[in-house]
């Protein structure tokens, strides 16, 4: 493999892989970028087993192949090289060679057959949203996702694409949020999957510019793609819980609050709770919610009311409250609703009017008062 | 020394343990493979061995027994470097830096050391898996699993698999996870993931929680025929004798057969004859040389001598029972010694003569001074071997004797 690129291009090309790149691991291959130039194209993949990353980019190419380039030398290399154009070779025998102007450096390398297998996406349909709505619906979920990797299912985001929707779901026992995006143009198979949390995040690292992001579903992996650079994450395995089952239909007690007012009095009382149990108790009336928190074990205790509009039964009701400071954090309008069922069943949290194409549910379970 | 036999794939290969090898294979085509199997037996035996093999065919996209060695796993899995394999082993405990707050950094920290380990198992699946301690700068004696790596298993177990259908998890040593990593590891035994295989290796079981080995399939590895072991040897490059030999003291162990056959078994046979002749005449001029000797190698742990003491009368044993021909007898080419031997002493008493040695190793085990146990020993055996035939006897055991 040959080929000649300017140092400029070379190096953010291979510095947009260097963090999927473990520093230390038992498995030397996965120190090394996979190189393999097709005529002027040249594709660059990293993986770490769980998030694999492939960008692409426009070099003069003067004979074909594939190669591994030692991650960790050859950028530092790279960064010290000034920017002229610089001549890559990687011999049969596994070493590279860069040259530039003079310099000339070479590097050992293993064997590029023992590189674990670059998933391909050529014949998987994508869907196109923008960058903004992708980002806009993992924010809007992450916080639900659970930490406990006793129940692993939990600890990723529930992924359904359709013909119409993309659906996230996620969920920690306590709250769980449902945000659908009504897209159009999605022409491949129905999927479910769960994706690790962290790959989200990485995802929505991705989605920093305007435009679009591609996402390709498979079996095995789900992949986001925004311009030349590709991710690809493995998948969490196992069947999510089923979510719709927990999520009420017949919630009559409608409560609207101003979304300031109610979140600014949580947060005061949040700071008087109980330090474990947080617990905060709405005591809702038709047109007043009275907050009241004790902490018995320290002797503090407070009360505000917030004014509302609540169509049911007067009730009383707990929450954790950085629970409810969660989920009122994700909503954008001016006021907030709340459809509650009985103080010990779920009460469902969505914003007055839902984002064009958008449809967002939080759902947050009581605390039971003592 | 020896010159170790490479199979197509480039590496040892794993010798016996047929039946075994054949149930895994079986129980996987049939579609009843366990989700957890532990691989019990002594040192040597190839628990790692049969491990990697059979982990290697659960990685393969191949419907054979073996792994195909066509498709693309199977092509990578044999450099152990599969993305769907994870190999664990003990590592030795790395002091914290300051800053560090879990013990999850032994493994990084000597990534480099496993990753050589590795490459080691790619072309011997019966070389040693533990970290020299030399080389872990920093660390302690005692080598662990932790529960830092196990966690990092339930993480990536919870991952569907990379390539291949299945993703499998070798544990060598399982006996060295403490109390957390066993309790931790308990949870995916329990609910193990759809695509996730445990292979489990040990030595000492008991060691194991019940609650652990109780939800694994468990797979006894007994010891090795010593005509399998003497003939890998053999084809190894090892000399036919001296193959035979070590594969008879190595007590069905692949690893202990190789050091024996690396050090020079057969001079430490000339040796023990020399001992037993010693011994026999009870010359005060040749016993002192004889016993230095004896155990005065440096090539051999002691045992090997007294085990081969052993060895010799056991095949006077077996030489005078009628039912056994000249078959069966194993210290060496040794008929004429063990002919002559029976004609000179008729009436030698074998099982006191093995019971003086393992007397004897117990005195040096309790302190005693070398000179002073192997005198004794002499004595004993001297005792053991019984009044000496007609001289006409004698004088066959001499040729015999010198003949060996």
């Amino acid at each position: 493999m040959k080929f000649q690129a300017s140092q400029s291009s070379l190096f953010s090309a291979f510095q947009t892989l260097a963090t999927i790149i473990p520093t230390k691991s038992p498995m030397p291959v996965l120190m090394h970028f996979l190189v393999q130039l097709t005529g002027k194209k040249l594709v660059v993949t990293a993986t770490d087993l769980e998030i694999s990353m492939e960008t692409q980019l426009e070099v003069s190419g003067e004979e074909d192949g594939k190669a591994l380039f030692p991650a960790r030398k050859y950028l530092e290399l790279l960064r010290e090289l000034p920017d002229v154009p610089i001549h890559v070779e990687a011999a049969d025998n596994g070493r590279i060679t860069l040259t530039a102007e003079g310099k000339n450096y070479n590097l050992a390398s293993e064997n590029v057959q023992n590189y674990p297998k670059v998933p391909s996406l050529e014949k998987v349909e994508p869907l196109r949203l923008s960058q903004s709505q992708l980002r806009r619906m993992i924010s809007k979920c992450s916080f639900a996702v659970s930490r406990d990797e006793l129940r692993p299912q939990l600890t990723g985001v529930y992924a359904k694409v359709s013909a119409q929707e993309l659906r996230f779901v996620t969920t920690d026992g306590h709250r769980l949020v449902k945000i659908g995006y009504q897209h159009n143009g999605y022409k491949g198979a129905a999927l479910e999957s769960i994706v690790p949390a962290k790959a989200m995040q990485n995802a929505a690292r991705l989605c920093e510019r305007e435009g679009d992001i591609e996402m390709f579903f498979t079996d095995k992996q789900i992949a986001f793609r925004v311009g030349p650079t590709t991710m690809i994450t493995k998948l969490i395995e196992g069947r999510y819980p089923n979510y719709e089952a927990v999520i009420p239909s017949d919630n009559k007690n409608k409560l609207t609050l101003d979304l300031d007012q109610f979140q600014a009095a949580v947060r005061r009382a949040a700071i008087v709770s109980n330090e474990i149990s947080r617990q905060i108790r709405l005591k809702i009336s038709a047109d007043n919610v009275e907050i009241l928190v004790e902490d018995i074990e320290q002797g503090n205790e407070g009360r505000e009311s917030v004014s509302c509009s609540y169509a049911g039964e007067p009730m009383d009701i707990g929450y954790n409250a950085a629970y409810v400071l969660d989920v009122l954090k994700q909503i954008d309008t001016g006021e907030v609703v709340l459809d509650l069922g009985t103080p010990t069943s779920a009460g469902i949290v969505k914003p007055t009017e839902q984002e064009e194409k958008e449809d967002l549910l939080m759902l947050i379970m009581p605390v039971r008062l003592n | 020394m020896a010159k170790k036999p490479l199979t197509k794939s480039g590496s040892f290969p794993v010798i016996g343990q047929m039946r075994i090898r054949r149930l895994l294979a079986q129980s996987l085509r049939a579609g009843r493979a366990a989700h957890a199997y532990l691989l019990v037996g002594p040192g040597g035996v190839g628990k790692t061995a049969v491990a990697l093999e059979f982990a290697r065919l659960l990685l393969c996209s191949g419907d054979g027994d073996q792994p195909c060695e066509q498709c693309d796993d199977c092509r990578i899995s044999r450099t152990l470097q599969h993305p769907d394999l994870r190999i664990v082993f003990p590592l030795p405990a790395v002091k914290k830096s300051s800053s560090s707050d879990d013990d999850d950094n032994a493994a990084d920290a000597l990534s480099e050391e496993i990753a050589a380990t590795i490459t080691r198992l790619t072309r011997d699946p019966y070389a040693a898996t533990e970290i020299e301690k030399k080389s872990a700068v920093g660390s302690t004696a005692l080598q662990l699993i932790k529960i830092g790596e196990i966690r990092s298993i339930l993480h990536s177990a919870m991952l569907k698999p990379y390539q291949a259908a299945r993703k499998v998890f070798v544990i060598c040593h399982a006996d060295t996870m403490n109390d957390s990593a066993q309790n931790a590891f308990l949870k995916v035994l329990e609910e193990p993931p759809e695509a996730g295989y445990f292979l489990l290796t040990t030595e000492r079981e008991q060691m194991l929680r019940p609650t652990v080995r109780s939800r694994c399939q468990r797979i006894p590895l007994f010891p090795l025929p010593a005509e399998d072991l003497a003939k890998a040897l053999a084809e190894s490059g090892v000399e036919d004798a001296a193959a035979n030999l070590s594969a008879q003291l190595s007590g069905g162990s692949v690893t202990r057969a190789r050091e024996l056959a690396k050090g020079d078994v057969r001079a430490l046979q000339a040796c023990v004859i020399d001992f037993l002749k010693a011994s026999a005449t009870c010359d005060p001029f040749k016993l002192p040389a004889a016993a230095d000797a004896l155990l005065g190698g440096e090539s051999f742990p002691q045992h090997v001598a007294f085990d081969l003491l052993k060895l010799f009368f056991r095949d006077l044993s077996v030489r005078r029972s009628a039912s056994a021909q000249a078959s069966g007898l194993t210290f060496g080419e040794s008929e004429a010694i063990v002919d002559g031997v029976l004609s000179a002493f008729p009436d030698v008493d074998s099982d006191a003569a093995a019971r003086a040695v393992d007397e004897c190793a117990g005195h040096l085990a309790r302190g005693y001074t070398e000179t002073f146990a192997l005198y004794t020993l002499a004595i004993r055996l001297r005792e053991c071997l019984g009044p000496r035939a007609s001289t006409k006897h004698s004088s066959t055991r001499s040729t015999h004797a010198s003949h060996a």
